[in-house]
């Protein structure tokens, strides 16, 4: 997993020992097609970041995005200690790398490139947003 | 024009014949795309960058980008959006129907950012497609990053980052990225390739602003097209090569290079591979000659700045007020190398980079470069005073050094000659210089010049004529025939109804003629320090075309003339040659076929009333 890892944008600038420190930090999950890795209002998040498959987020019933190799969701609910906001769901079977919130600060406190990248990817996600909305 | 083609003759498991590829470009540098739907050649930023896709040159480790239907029925056909350089591949198969778009839009001027954009269309049923991208940096030399992100793929070399960007999702590769997806009826997916700075994070483009990008395009290559003057026949042809053509000049400075490509073989299995990068004078001199009869001046303003950069230079120069070749941003040293770990086409190895013949002393090039002013002096802007300096310096410089050995149109490798071509260029050199100065009234030695000229002109027709061949040879010590001299009449040396001329012509057509097809020498009879055979040279059979028409045998040069437009590719373009069996070979696609075909259509045509 750790080797999976460092080809995504989000751990990329990471060191060999950083993305060792990342590998016992984060744990995988494998969901089945059909299941349920997300639901709206559930509390306690973590960052779950796709490693193969595609994940769906379902918006009010309606799918509306899908996550694939090198996405990640669950970030805002992590970051905020929201509960989620929507739900994600396994389009094909699902392997994620998952990183829970207690978890998330001190590394991501501890590997600013880390953040860097996650808050260039947050505002890619807002640009486009804009774009379409424009 | 389409044609057929079994899908299953993929690039990735062989190597497809150089004629089954369209290209595309932004006036910055060119992609080739196979009739497979893989870009197997592609520099980047420049044409004479080095490759990130060279799959033409060595299908392992070359580097290749895909995109077709998954699954091998089907045929496929290609053809350009009308009056454009966007390329359409279209994939036929029982599942339905397909299309690539393959556009690159073209920047505006100080804009550095260079996008490759592959937009696919399902037309009809359901598709479902495989794209692979597969990036091998300098020429497969340099190890890159891959950085999977939300909206793409970044990879990541010390010298150049590009980012995929696209809504299909991508997986990581080894070196590349690749994603399956399907399309129903009207569904696209775009996927955009693009220099980026190293920490970029790609973003999504949305299907209007993809169409926008398409139709600014468009709007840019039909904008072009519409200063052709050109009303007459084979227009479609003609437009073709006009657009190929302008597809070969780097537009930032103005220069063009001769073919877009390194080392496609002469000869299948051969060493006669070469790297045609760059920016011959003579080439683009008569490229613009081409662009100017047909009414494009814009080309040939931007080469005269580029050549007065050039000539300040090199002032005092001992070999000449100019090199025979530059890099396309006015470069003047172009060391060859051999890529040792590519097999070469179809194992045409050596593969190189670099050309050595970039410091021969070959005369002609003023005499073509002075024909392309004399006709921009006409046709477009009066010659400018520092322009006319520079220029009458040259023609100073010829008028010094005419009289010399050199190596020739062909850049031989067999040592110095005294050529007939390249004296018969001296003398167009002077000759057209002259006619400026009267017309305009500009400062010059005539007198001098005169002489000059008509020294010239005595010398190639007694030495440059042979009694016995009853023709004129290609050099001074030698029997031996050689195309070259079709431009005799055509630079209007000699009236092309002089006996002495048709019975060169007889000659030429008896032994250097095959099938309407010209060689343009024989090689066994003149040993050219090469080694191997080489196939007909297409320019030499569009310049016979002209000859033929201009000495009367029209019928003659119309039958010809059409035979070789059948040579053509599906969708109009040439290599340099052509070979036994008429498939296309050498560099691709090539300046100096394309601008010889426009000549020759042009004058055909006007004889033909």
């Amino acid at each position: 997993m750790v080797e999976s890892l460092g080809r995504l944008a989000l751990f990329a600038d990471l060191t060999p020992d950083a993305l060792t420190e990342l590998g016992a930090v984060a744990r995988e999950a494998t969901y089945p097609e059909g299941e349920w890795v997300l639901r709206e209002g559930e509390e306690n998040s973590s960052l779950h970041v796709v490693l193969a498959g595609e994940a769906g987020l379902v918006v009010a019933g309606v799918e509306r995005l899908t996550f694939h190799h090198g996405m990640y969701f669950g970030e805002i609910s992590a970051l905020l200690g929201d509960p989620v906001a929507a739900s994600v769901f396994a389009r094909t079977e699902l392997r994620c790398a998952v990183v829970d919130r207690d978890q998330l600060f001190p590394f991501l406190l501890a590997n600013p490139s880390v953040t860097l990248r996650l808050l260039q990817a947050e505002a890619r996600r807002l640009a486009d947003t804009n774009t379409w909305l424009a | 024009m389409t044609r057929a083609v079994d899908l299953s003759m993929s690039a990735r498991t062989t190597y497809l014949p150089i004629a089954e590829h369209g290209v595309i470009g932004d006036l910055r540098t060119v992609a080739l795309v196979a009739t497979d739907g893989t870009i197997d050649w592609y520099c980047c930023p420049r044409f004479d960058s080095p490759s990130v896709f060279g799959a033409i040159l060595d299908r392992h480790r070359g580097g290749h980008y895909r995109i077709a239907p998954v699954g091998q029925e089907g045929t496929v056909k290609q053809l350009y959006f009308p009056d454009t350089n966007i390329l359409i591949t279209r994939f036929l198969t029982p599942q339905g129907v397909g299309e690539v778009q393959d556009f690159m839009p073209v920047a505006r001027a100080g804009s550095e950012r260079q996008r490759l954009i592959r937009r696919v269309l399902c037309v009809r049923g359901e598709m479902r497609f495989r794209v692979e991208v597969e990036p091998r940096f300098d020429y497969g030399r340099e190890q890159h990053e891959t950085i999977a992100h939300e909206r793409g793929v970044v990879f990541r070399s010390p010298t150049l980052t590009l980012a995929l960007s696209s809504m299909v999702g991508l997986r990581c590769t080894g070196n590349g990225a690749s994603a399956e997806f399907q399309l129903g009826p009207n569904d696209t997916a775009t996927f955009v390739l693009e220099t980026v700075p190293e920490n970029y994070v790609p973003r999504a483009f949305s299907e209007e602003e993809t169409q926008h990008e398409l139709e600014q395009t468009v709007a840019f290559w039909r904008g072009w097209l519409a200063g052709s003057r050109y009303r007459g026949r084979w227009r479609e042809v003609v437009n073709r090569s006009a657009l190929a053509l302008k597809l070969l000049t780097y537009q930032p400075s103005g220069a063009m290079v001769a073919a877009a490509t390194t080392s496609l073989p002469e000869q299948l299995g051969g060493g006669r591979n070469w790297d045609y990068r760059f920016t011959w004078i003579r080439d683009t001199a008569f490229s613009l000659y081409a662009l100017l009869r047909l009414g494009f001046t814009d080309e040939a303003s931007g080469f005269m700045d580029w050549l007065t950069d050039r000539f300040r230079e090199r002032a005092g120069h001992e070999s000449g007020p100019l090199q025979i070749m530059y890099a396309i941003d006015g470069g003047a040293e172009l060391p060859e190398e051999i890529l040792e770990h590519w097999e070469g086409y179809r194992g045409s190895a050596p593969v190189r980079i670099g050309n050595g013949a970039a410091d021969q002393l070959q005369l002609d090039i003023y005499g073509e470069l002075i024909d392309s002013v004399y006709l921009y002096n006409k046709y477009g802007t009066p010659i400018s005073h520092g322009a006319w300096s520079d220029l009458a310096g040259i023609v100073e410089w010829v008028c010094d050094n005419w009289d010399q050995a050199d190596e020739g149109i062909w850049e031989v490798r067999g040592g110095r000659q005294d050529f007939t071509y390249s004296r018969l260029m001296s003398w167009v050199a002077v000759e057209r210089a002259i006619r400026i100065a009267q017309h305009r009234g500009l400062p010059a030695d005539i007198v001098r010049w005169r002489a000059t000229r008509d020294q010239i002109y005595q010398q190639v027709m007694t030495r440059g004529w042979h009694p016995d061949r009853r023709a004129f040879v290609q050099h001074y010590s030698t029997d031996v025939l050689d195309a070259s001299v079709l431009l005799m009449p055509l630079t209007k040396f000699i009236a092309p109804t002089d006996p002495l001329w048709t019975s060169t012509l007889d000659a030429i057509s008896r032994e250097l003629v095959s099938d309407s097809l010209v060689y343009r020498y024989n090689v066994e009879a003149a040993p050219d320090g090469l080694e191997g055979e080489e196939g007909t040279f297409s320019i030499c059979t569009f310049w016979y075309v002209e000859a033929l028409a201009r000495a009367g045998r029209i019928d003659e040069a119309r039958i010809v003339f059409e035979k070789m437009l059948t040579y053509a590719n599906h969708l109009g373009l040439y290599s340099e040659q052509i070979g036994p069996t008429g498939e296309l070979l050498g560099n691709f696609p090539q300046a100096f076929t394309h601008l010889a075909l426009i000549s020759a259509a042009v004058n055909l045509d006007r004889q033909l009333g």
